[in-house]
């Protein structure tokens, strides 16, 4: 039997997992419709990630090879940079902007994928 | 009906350890994995609206696999007013093995210690991490890992929120929070495999000696210090010697490389004023000697058809016994009467004389919600001195 999902898609599918599980999904962002795309370029597939009203949808993007192909996909924000950047924190992915080493769209979007991510499991 | 509690979970958990006799024998939680937590908000005794509204005001965690927040959820009324009056007194949280590397010779994701990991979700929704297979094949591959030592080294950034979310645990509902990181035995095996561990202990011993100092020294022994410097009252790491039927390796190559490490796990802990647990799953009756004479005041996991309890009982009464509720076959297939009745026989063998924290043999995972709420009742029914 194959996975539904495995590698980023399932990080991020298990990050929001906790919270609909707890209900806190619905509970802490019920009004929350957000878009994006995170492309982790060492580890492919991109992944596209949508919430709307509590529900959650993970949706990998295998076919996006490089990350100038997000600027064609219809999202209110994404951001592709190697895995390395993305975990040095805010300070790297601003360098990493600043060096051409991120590709980002809607910073602000982004922002509060990180704050349902981290918000509501303490 | 609410037991009177003369102790306060901590006095209790601490009194056990130091070898005397409590008010009451205390309760263990390890946590609980993706697929307990969905049976659990699916059952009868799911966390309430009301119950989340006082968790999040008292900031208590839900992240899986230490579940506090569900732990809360055992407290008696007093404490949470849809509390299911089954007190756990004791659970864990580890910090590290988070951290994900890239690597050139693999496309999977690797952990600090060198070991493969895997996100999946399977059809059913429910996600489960998965230790996939040792990264470090080869000894380039160990080499190219010593040079990532920036990348390894634990952030104290990390260890931050540990305090915060043990005194939450202990002031607002009772329960004792371990801290711990996992042992040098696991993080040497999980990056360079078993195969590789018995070649090189035999053929290559001081290249298995530099991996084992390396890992001690970059990634270890600092977050140890991090860990300490959050003054837990009680660490417990996590290292995993045995198989069903005894020791993965043998002894006398865990004796050299492993029982130093581990020597030193316990003196950090006891110099920063804490008692040292050991989870370690597995036939392990064979080291309990070692385990004395390091000084680890006690040991958790002790699956009873892999250990001889009553043995260690007598054999080694300066060791508190944690666990030994087996969570594999009598958790998951039993009724909540069989669970009553093996907790009860439990206390009675292994804990007339103190020494004993009973609770699952490991993480919750496929366990009916109804046996675990059973577990914990049933300790304190028949807890009693």
């Amino acid at each position: 039997m194959s996975p539904l999902l495995e590698g980023i898609p399932a990080v991020f599918y298990s990050g929001l997992y906790v919270l609909q599980v707890y209900g806190k999904l619905e509970q802490t962002f019920p009004d929350k419709r957000i878009n994006i795309i995170v492309f982790i370029t060492d580890f492919p597939p991109a992944t596209r990630i949508k919430i709307d009203g509590g529900q959650f949808e993970i949706i990998p993007l295998e076919e996006i090879k490089d990350p100038q192909e997000l600027e064609n996909l219809e999202c209110d924000g994404y951001v592709a940079a190697p895995l390395e950047i993305l975990y040095g924190g805010v300070g790297a992915i601003m360098k990493g902007i600043k060096d051409k080493k991120v590709k980002i769209k809607n910073m602000k979007v982004l922002l509060s994928l990180a704050t349902i991510l981290g918000g509501g499991i303490n | 009906m609410s037991v009177t509690e003369d102790m306060t979970a901590l006095e209790r958990v601490l009194c056990v350890l130091d070898g005397k006799i409590p008010d009451r024998v205390p309760g263990f939680c390890l946590g609980g994995d993706y697929d307990f937590v969905y049976k659990f908000m699916n059952s009868p005794y799911a966390l309430t609206e009301d119950d989340k509204t006082q968790l999040d005001k008292d900031k208590i965690s839900y992240s899986i696999p230490f579940i506090h927040a569900i732990i809360a959820k055992f407290a008696p009324p007093s404490i949470l007013a849809g509390g299911l009056d089954a007190k756990i007194d004791l659970c864990w949280k580890t910090i590290g093995g988070t951290n994900l590397l890239k690597f050139d010779f693999t496309d999977e994701f690797v952990t600090a210690n060198g070991g493969l990991f895997k996100v999946v979700v399977r059809d059913e929704g429910i996600p489960h991490y998965w230790y996939a297979g040792p990264a470090l094949l080869q000894k380039e591959h160990v080499k190219i890992y010593w040079e990532r030592e920036k990348d390894l080294a634990p952030k104290k950034a990390e260890f931050k929120n540990l305090k915060k979310q043990r005194t939450n645990m202990r002031k607002k509902y009772d329960v004792v929070v371990s801290n711990g990181i996992s042992g040098p035995f696991e993080n040497c095996v999980f990056g360079i495999g078993m195969a590789n561990f018995a070649r090189f202990a035999r053929k290559e011993p001081e290249f298995l000696q530099e991996h084992i100092d390396f890992q001690y020294d970059v990634i270890h022994e600092p977050s140890l210090k991090f860990l300490m410097d959050t003054k837990p009252e009680v660490v417990m790491c996590g290292d995993d010697y045995g198989y069903n039927k005894g020791l993965q390796i043998n002894v006398k190559h865990w004796r050299k490389f492993i029982k130093p490490k581990l020597a030193n796990y316990v003196k950090i802990a006891h110099d920063g004023g804490a008692k040292f647990i050991l989870h370690s799953c597995g036939g392990i009756g064979e080291i309990f000697p070692d385990f004395v004479e390091i000084g680890i005041d006690g040991v958790e996991s002790l699956k009873p058809i892999s250990n001889d309890l009553a043995i260690y009982r007598e054999k080694y009464p300066e060791i508190t016994l944690v666990g030994t509720i087996d969570d594999s076959e009598m958790l998951v297939h039993e009724s909540p009467e069989i669970v009553k009745k093996s907790v009860k026989e439990s206390v009675k063998v292994l804990g007339k004389k103190g020494g004993y924290i009973p609770g699952p043999t490991n993480f919750l995972l496929d366990q009916p919600p109804e046996n675990i709420v059973a577990l914990y009742k049933a300790i304190q029914e028949f807890g009693k001195y």
